[in-house]
């Protein structure tokens, strides 16, 4: 979620978040049943030769932006979350 | 850990699950997935995920996925099943006040058809008692009068006042 736009696949978030998808799944799932995220599948077309079935991706909308923006300024003010939060993230697009 | 799991598991369990999910991790993947329902994207997800998992990661991957459909698949097709079943039974229910009520109202139709006649009938007899007896009475009272008028005489009677 450190890039607050465009849109991501389940397990590429759970490695670029070293969340595993046991629990990524459930979050992601979680989420959109707030609203705070869209779902879609991948354009076939895209695909191209691949042969594999389309993706299902998962983008914020204005409401998981605005959001995920309070979370992680409130985590900035506690100081127990500063050395965890990694530069990019605090760059969310509110 | 790794001894733990070693002396639990055992080399030849461990093969087979290598084999199983190593070796087949689609067709695991989509046995894991019947957990989900029909209907859920989950299902398309992850079979799609899977060929984005690089092939050492894949055995892994699908345990993991198998975590999910447990917690999560199973879990939804349970409250469903349960709403089935509500309904289910709902329906039986409907069905037992549905005959119930169409006893009732059978029988209440009978004795609505029967009631009138029932009814006028003992109205019928009530009336005709009633006025047996009130004849009887009129009847007993007459008689009695005229036994007691016989035995007057005209000086009973006392002479008519004078003007």
């Amino acid at each position: 979620m450190a890039d607050g736009s465009g849109r991501h696949w389940g397990y590429e978030l759970s490695k670029r978040s070293g969340v595993r998808s046991g629990v990524m799944y459930p979050v992601l799932q979680r989420m959109l049943d707030e609203g705070w995220l869209a779902d879609g599948w991948e354009d076939p077309a895209r695909i191209g030769n691949a042969k594999r079935p389309p993706r299902r991706y998962y983008e914020l909308t204005g409401a998981g932006k605005a959001a995920l923006g309070a979370v992680i300024a409130d985590a900035r003010r506690d100081t127990r979350f500063v050395p965890l939060l990694a530069p990019q993230i605090v760059q969310v697009q509110v | 850990m790794p001894t733990l799991i070693f002396n639990v598991v055992g080399w030849p369990t461990l093969g087979i699950a290598l084999l199983v999910f190593g070796f087949a991790p689609g067709a695991v993947m989509r046995l894991i997935i019947l957990a989900f329902k029909r209907d859920d994207p989950r299902r398309r997800e992850l079979l799609a995920e899977l060929h984005a998992v690089p092939r050492v990661e894949r055995p892994f991957w699908v345990a993991e996925q198998l975590e999910i459909a447990v917690f999560e698949g199973l879990r939804g097709r349970l409250a469903t099943w349960r709403i089935k079943r509500k309904i289910r039974v709902a329906k039986k229910a409907a069905i037992a006040v549905g005959d119930a009520a169409s006893s009732v109202r059978d029988l209440t139709t009978t004795i609505a058809d029967l009631t009138p006649s029932v009814f006028a009938k003992e109205v019928a007899v009530l009336n005709f008692n009633r006025q047996i007896r009130e004849f009887q009475a009129g009847v007993a009272l007459r008689n009695s009068l005229t036994d007691i008028i016989k035995e007057l005489g005209p000086e009973d009677f006392g002479s008519p006042p004078s003007a």
